[in-house]
Formats: structure tokens, C-alpha cells, sequence
């Protein structure tokens, strides 16, 4: 395996690909668990360890995928050895790297320290949980890479993290998390947006939240699965936020992963957006094209879970209603387990070009990952 | 001053029927100025004056995002005096006369003519009562009696249910009456079972439901926080309506009342599609937290939901539009305008030449039938 290059800035599709190289097939959402909170403990400076120590350790392990659920892990993923997937790095990379997988794989570790109402709490344990993944991750296995863990409550702390990690190259996006206190677009959270173009760095907005309030516009949803499948809603709304905002005019380099999150949902939004902008333009007049061109341009979504797309046809369906073969990026959602199989995703396209795109070149646009042509 | 408190007397109206004509399912009727006063009981009349109708802003008379341009209003609409739709002369002569409308539903959202500042949405539950009984039994004399095309979709105390139930019970045998009146912006998501009388309630009075997108509801515009422009807080009314087909679902709500219908009015109808699609294939998954669903999500569509064409998707490709409908349910679309508001649909305006007609006349009259328990048209 050669060094990985990173190219950043533009978001135009396919930018070249250096010379001898090629676009790296990339799965763009692979997820490490931190096994316990005292996993941390080292990582943490003495006042934190104490505190953590004297809290009993409670574990932040969020509720997205609840750990006995079936969407928790697919039956074939090797464990690690606390018996579940995810916590053990060769454990991980011996699944995701397996024949056929991807050249690069980029971490979303989930673990809940957004949901820490402390907010200098919140700073330390972001801080500890980046360095944990960049030492017992990122240090195994080049092929690795990660999101920057932010502490969202804060955003002048989370630009002083990504500015941190983003000095270990191997750190190649920054995470948000789909439901958030106040909505990305608004002014108090453009320090994240800075610090992220100020790297070249993507932001994944991933399923998961802050809790604040209800996830939802009318309350409190009964069940899991009513959570899980309605966070596409917050992403309409985050979307909507960040264009209405003017983010993408104040930062033209950004570039959103919309992750986990589905993206079936995309061309009915995009016509809506682009409808009630021409309604209310006077309220917005720094948006001096479509929404929707615009959300073309800078915004991508991760493949898994598939939604259905992964039927035949229903791929190459959506291509023409979304308007762009840009939009999709590769991802499996290791180890969460969905209805179909990550790479099933290629049955919903006749197009094999579309499929290379999928795998390889629209990564590329957001990521810069290439490797030898020889490889 | 006259105070209704019991049944009005029934009216001689023949029950409605759409043949040749269309059913337009989204009127906003604006009661003219102190109308409803009329209609108050004294000391509700006295509480409003002093101290205003408490919701869930800390505005005193106003919603949370008020509209922008002349009050949403088409430029058109406004009468001489007072606002528009509450002129009846005019909404015969601009919507019922021009377009032959046969069944037109009038949803009174916003009494006070300004942003959508619901009856209903008053925080105090008897205000909210006394409200809604007010703007119903106004809506019946003064819209219905004298132009029986129109009917009422009735506004009840939707946060307590008891009171609501007690409104539909009085109002629902009323043949000026088709449809109760909610609102997407709720306090807990449609299928929560404090919401269940009510759905017991209509189907007692043989009555469906339809929900009209709104503001207001005590959570913030989206789930992840209140937008901030006007384009954002629009485009953000479907997420409403999202999380609420989600939860009358997923609750179990439609093996519960079989005979359920409800309706989503101007709440778009693409963005269904996927959202329905992407409950079916997460359920595979995860059926097992819902075990007691007897059907497949998606398929309690058809008995159970309908929506509304305003405002129409508007695809780059027209083709879009009708596979999407298509995808939804098309004998499950129905045509509504929006009279007087600014993005009005006009029937003869808003389908792309290349639209099915078998498929458009269906959205504009064949579809009612059904949704209203209407004697079959033909």
C-alpha cells in the first residue's frame, strides 16, 4: 500500500486523480466502539480521570443502535474480545478490509460524549476519545482513517479540536451529529465550519443526536424504529439550515457526508427547497441559485443502509430524480446490521460506471484517498 | 348575542356530491372581523380581551413565524374590507363559480387572519374549547347555510381529547359537516394513545380527519431546533408531517380503528414515497420491537392515508410527478387549492400537459367519494 496523498479544497466532481494513481475504493462509514468509559482513563488528564473514576465511569454508549437489537450487528462480523463488534481493532480491520473490500475505511465513533451536559466535560472527553482512536486506531492500520470527534455544545471548542487533529492527516473529516441543540446553519456553529475548510476537511452529519429536545417536530417517538427511519427529517431541516444560513456562500469549500441517514429522501427536498426559494428569495438574498444546485455541489450521502435502492433499477430510478451521479459515496455501516448487504447496493444500477463512481471517484471529490494504479 | 352551546339546528342540506364538478379539499375561511365574538360565552369574551389567547409562544397574538409577504394572501383575494376569505361573494366568484367546485372543505386555521394562530393551539383547554365551538358553528351559519358547496372541516380542542371528542359528538352528525380539523404541529406524535378518543369519536360520526400543516404545537419547528428563515421554516412543515405518518403507523393506531381515515393536507406527496419505502425495509430489520403490527407499514397506506396535491411537487422532469403519485397511491391523492393563500393551485394550472387525465380526474373529484363516504358521484 502506497501513502495515501490528500488533496483538499474545491468541491467540483472529479478533480484529478494524480498521475500513477488511482481513486481508492473508500467505505465512508465504518464504526469503532469505545469498549468502556475507562477505556478513556488514559487518555484523560488527572482532574478528568478522577472525575471519571469518582462518577462510577458511566458509559456513554449511545442509543442508536441499541447493543441487543438486530440492527446492532450483522451475524457473519467477527467480535471482539468483549463479544461484541466493533471494540477490537484487528477484529475490524480483518472484516472491512476482508476480499473485495475497500482500499481506505473511515471511522464514526459514536460514543455519546455530545450527550455530556457538561460542556467542559464534554471538551475533555471529545479530546480523549480523539486520541484514543488515533492510538489504538489509526496507529494499527494505514489504511484507517477517522472523523474528528467534536464537542457540539461548544463550537470555539470543537474548532480548537478539529485544528488539534487535524494536524495527524490520518483524521480526514469531522462529525457531527444529525440532530443537534441548535440547527448547523446558525451563526453560533459556524466556527466548526471554518476550522473544517480551514483543513480541507468534510463534515459528516451522522444519525444520532444531542437529545436536547425531541427528535422530532411533534414529540417524543414511541419506538426505536420510528426514531431511526424519522432522522431524516433533521437532516431536511439541517440541510435547510445550513443553505438558508448562507454557510455554503460564507465557506465555499465545505463539503457535508451525510451519513447513515438514507438518501431516498433527497429529490422530493431538493424540490421543495428549491420551490419555496423562489417564493421567498427577498428573505434570503444571498442564495443566488437553486438550492438545490447548490446542495448538489457540497453535499454527498453514504450508500448504507439502502433503503430499497438496492433493487433492481431503483438505483438508476433515484440517479435521475436526484439530477447528479456525484451524490452517492460508498459505505457498509460495519458492523450494523440492514435488510441487505452493503455491496447489494450495486444490484439497484445497470450502470457500472455509476457503480465506480459510487466506490471510488465521489470519494475522491470529498476525500483526495488514492493509491498506486498498480494496486 | 346569541351563544350556541347545544346542537344547532340541523340544517336541510342535501348530502354532498361531486359529478361533473371537483372537490377542492383546502379552503381557509377568515371570519370577519368580531364575528366570532358573537359565538363567545361572556366570560371567555372577557378573558380574551384582557388577556389574549395564550399558545405556546410568548407572542401576544401572533404565530411563531409570522408570514412575510402580505399576509401569504393572494394579491387578488382581498375583499374591500377585512381579509381574505372572509368575503363569501368572492370566494364563489374566484374558486367555487370559475372552477366548479361541488365539495369545497373550508379549514378555518387561522381566526384571526394574521399567522397561523390556531384556535385550537390555545394553551388554557377550555379556552381552546370555547374557541373552536365558536369558529365552528360561525363557519356553519354564515359559509355552509348560505352556500351549501362549501363544507366544514371542524376545528376541535385536539390536546384534550375529552373535549374534542365532546365537539365532534355534538357537531358530527351535522350534514354541514365532512371532515375533523387537525393540525401537523402537535404535542406528542398522532399515533400516542391520548390522541385515541378523538380517532374513536370520528369514527363513531362516520368523520375522517384532515390534518393541515401548522405552526405552533409546543416543540420547536424541526426536531433538531427552530429554523430561522422563512424559506427553512416552510420546507421544514413536511418533516411534521414525516414524524406523524411514522407514528400513526408504527403505534399500531390503524389495526387499532380499522376504519381510520385520515388526510394530510398541504403537505406535499413525493417525499411520502421514500419515506414509506425506507419504513419497509427498516422494518424488516427491526419488526421485532413492533411485533403486533398485523401489516407491512407501507401497506396501511391505501385504507388509511390521503393526501393533498398543494402545493404540487414541481420536478425538474414532469415525469417525476405522476410515477410519484403513482408510487403513493393513486386513488389516494386528492386536489386541494389553498384558496386565498399566495401558492393557490389552480386545477386547470397546476397538472403538466403530459399528466394522465384518467389519473387527474381522479385527484379532482373520483378520489373524494371515498375519503368522504360520498354516494358514488357517477
Amino acid at each position: 500500500m502506497g501513502a495515501p496523498t490528500m488533496t483538499t479544497g474545491g468541491t467540483g466532481a472529479n478533480r484529478p486523480v494524480p498521475e500513477g494513481r488511482r481513486a481508492a475504493v473508500v467505505d465512508c462509514d465504518v464504526h469503532a466502539v469505545l469498549p468502556s468509559a475507562r477505556s478513556l482513563l488514559p487518555y484523560l488528564d488527572d482532574y478528568w480521570a478522577d472525575q471519571l473514576v469518582a462518577q462510577l465511569a458511566p458509559y456513554y454508549e449511545p442509543g442508536y443502535h441499541p447493543p441487543s437489537s438486530p440492527i446492532a450487528e450483522r451475524p457473519e462480523v467477527t467480535p471482539g474480545p468483549d463479544g461484541r463488534a466493533g471494540t477490537a481493532v484487528d477484529a475490524l480491520v480483518a472484516d472491512v478490509f476482508s476480499d473485495g473490500g475497500p482500499d481506505f475505511a473511515v471511522l464514526n465513533c459514536l460514543y455519546g460524549v455530545q450527550q455530556i451536559h457538561q460542556p467542559r466535560r464534554e471538551i475533555a472527553h471529545a479530546r480523549a476519545l480523539n486520541d484514543w482512536i488515533a492510538r489504538e486506531w489509526l496507529d494499527a492500520d494505514d489504511r484507517l482513517r477517522a472523523s474528528i470527534v467534536v464537542p457540539q455544545g461548544t463550537p470555539d471548542a470543537a474548532a480548537e479540536e478539529i485544528d488539534r487533529c487535524a494536524a495527524d492527516g490520518r483524521f480526514a473529516q469531522v462529525l457531527l451529529l444529525g440532530q443537534s441543540e441548535l440547527p448547523y446553519g446558525r451563526q453560533i456553529n459556524w466556527p466548526i465550519w471554518e476550522a473544517a475548510e480551514r483543513h480541507g476537511l468534510p463534515v459528516a452529519l451522522h444519525i444520532g443526536g444531542v437529545f436536547r429536545q425531541a427528535p422530532t417536530s411533534v414529540g417524543w417517538p414511541g419506538t426505536y424504529l420510528e426514531w431511526y427511519v424519522g432522522q431524516q427529517s433533521n437532516l431536511e431541516a439541517q440541510l435547510a439550515s445550513i443553505v438558508s444560513e448562507g454557510v455554503l456562500q460564507k465557506y465555499p469549500s465545505t463539503r457535508i457526508v451525510v451519513s447513515e441517514l438514507g438518501f431516498g429522501w433527497v429529490p422530493p427536498f431538493l424540490w421543495k427547497f428549491d420551490k419555496l426559494w423562489k417564493s421567498y428569495r427577498p428573505d434570503v438574498p444571498w442564495l443566488t441559485e437553486r438550492p438545490s444546485d447548490l446542495i448538489r455541489r457540497h453535499v454527498r450521502f453514504t450508500t448504507a443502509p439502502s433503503d430499497g435502492f438496492e433493487r433492481p433499477g431503483a438505483l438508476d430510478r433515484l440517479v435521475d430524480r436526484l439530477g447528479s451521479e456525484d451524490m452517492l459515496v460508498y459505505s457498509s455501516d460495519y458492523p450494523h446490521r440492514h435488510h441487505s448487504a452493503p455491496r447489494e447496493i450495486e444490484n439497484g444500477s445497470s450502470d457500472p460506471a455509476l457503480i465506480d463512481r459510487i466506490r471510488r471517484t465521489n470519494a475522491f471529490d470529498i476525500y483526495g484517498l488514492s493509491v498506486h494504479s498498480d494496486l | 348575542m346569541t351563544t350556541i352551546q347545544e346542537r344547532p339546528r340541523v340544517l336541510d342540506l342535501p348530502a354532498p356530491k361531486v359529478t361533473t364538478g371537483i372537490a377542492d379539499v383546502d379552503i381557509h375561511p377568515v371570519p370577519p372581523a368580531d364575528a366570532l365574538t358573537a359565538y363567545l360565552p361572556r366570560r371567555w369574551r372577557e378573558i380574551v380581551r384582557e388577556y389574549g389567547v395564550r399558545t405556546t409562544n410568548g407572542l401576544f397574538n401572533l404565530g411563531e413565524y409570522p408570514q412575510l409577504y402580505g399576509g401569504a394572501m393572494r394579491a387578488d383575494t382581498w375583499p374591500e374590507t377585512g381579509f381574505p376569505g372572509s368575503d363569501l361573494d368572492l370566494i364563489r366568484k374566484q374558486l367555487l363559480d370559475l372552477y366548479d367546485v361541488q365539495l369545497g372543505v373550508l379549514q378555518c386555521i387561522s381566526p384571526g387572519g394574521q399567522a397561523l394562530n390556531p384556535a385550537s393551539q390555545a394553551l388554557r383547554p377550555e379556552l381552546a374549547d370555547a374557541l373552536t365551538r365558536a369558529v365552528n358553528d360561525w363557519q356553519l351559519e354564515h359559509l355552509v347555510r348560505p352556500e351549501p358547496r362549501l363544507r366544514a372541516a371542524i376545528s376541535v380542542a385536539f390536546e384534550s381529547p375529552d373535549l374534542a371528542t365532546a365537539e365532534i359528538d355534538r357537531l358530527g352528525s351535522h350534514p354541514g359537516v365532512v371532515a375533523v380539523l387537525g393540525l401537523s404541529k402537535t404535542r406528542d406524535p398522532l399515533g400516542s394513545r391520548r390522541y385515541w378518543p378523538i380517532y374513536e369519536a370520528m369514527i363513531a360520526n362516520g368523520l375522517p380527519m384532515q390534518i393541515h400543516l401548522s405552526q405552533g404545537g409546543g416543540n420547536p419547528s424541526t426536531g433538531t431546533g427552530w429554523a430561522s428563515y422563512h424559506t427553512e421554516y416552510h420546507v421544514g412543515q413536511v418533516q411534521s408531517f414525516q414524524s406523524q405518518i411514522l407514528s400513526l403507523v408504527l403505534s399500531g393506531t390503524f389495526d387499532r380503528y380499522p376504519d381510520l381515515r385520515i388526510m394530510f393536507v398541504e403537505g406535499n406527496v413525493a417525499h411520502f414515497v421514500p419515506l414509506m419505502q425506507r419504513l419497509d425495509y427498516h422494518w424488516e430489520t427491526l419488526r421485532s420491537e413492533v411485533p403486533d403490527l398485523l401489516r407491512k407499514p407501507s401497506e396501511y397506506l391505501a385504507d388509511h392515508i390521503w393526501v393533498s396535491t398543494q402545493p404540487i411537487d414541481e420536478p425538474d422532469k414532469p415525469a417525476h410527478l405522476v410515477e410519484y403519485i403513482e408510487e403513493f397511491g393513486a386513488d389516494n391523492v386528492l386536489f386541494a387549492s389553498d384558496y386565498p393563500h399566495f401558492d393557490f393551485d389552480a386545477p386547470d394550472a397546476i397538472f403538466p400537459p403530459s399528466f394522465p387525465a384518467e389519473l387527474k380526474d381522479k385527484i379532482l373529484r373520483g378520489n373524494a367519494v371515498r375519503f368522504f363516504g360520498l354516494e358514488d358521484g357517477a
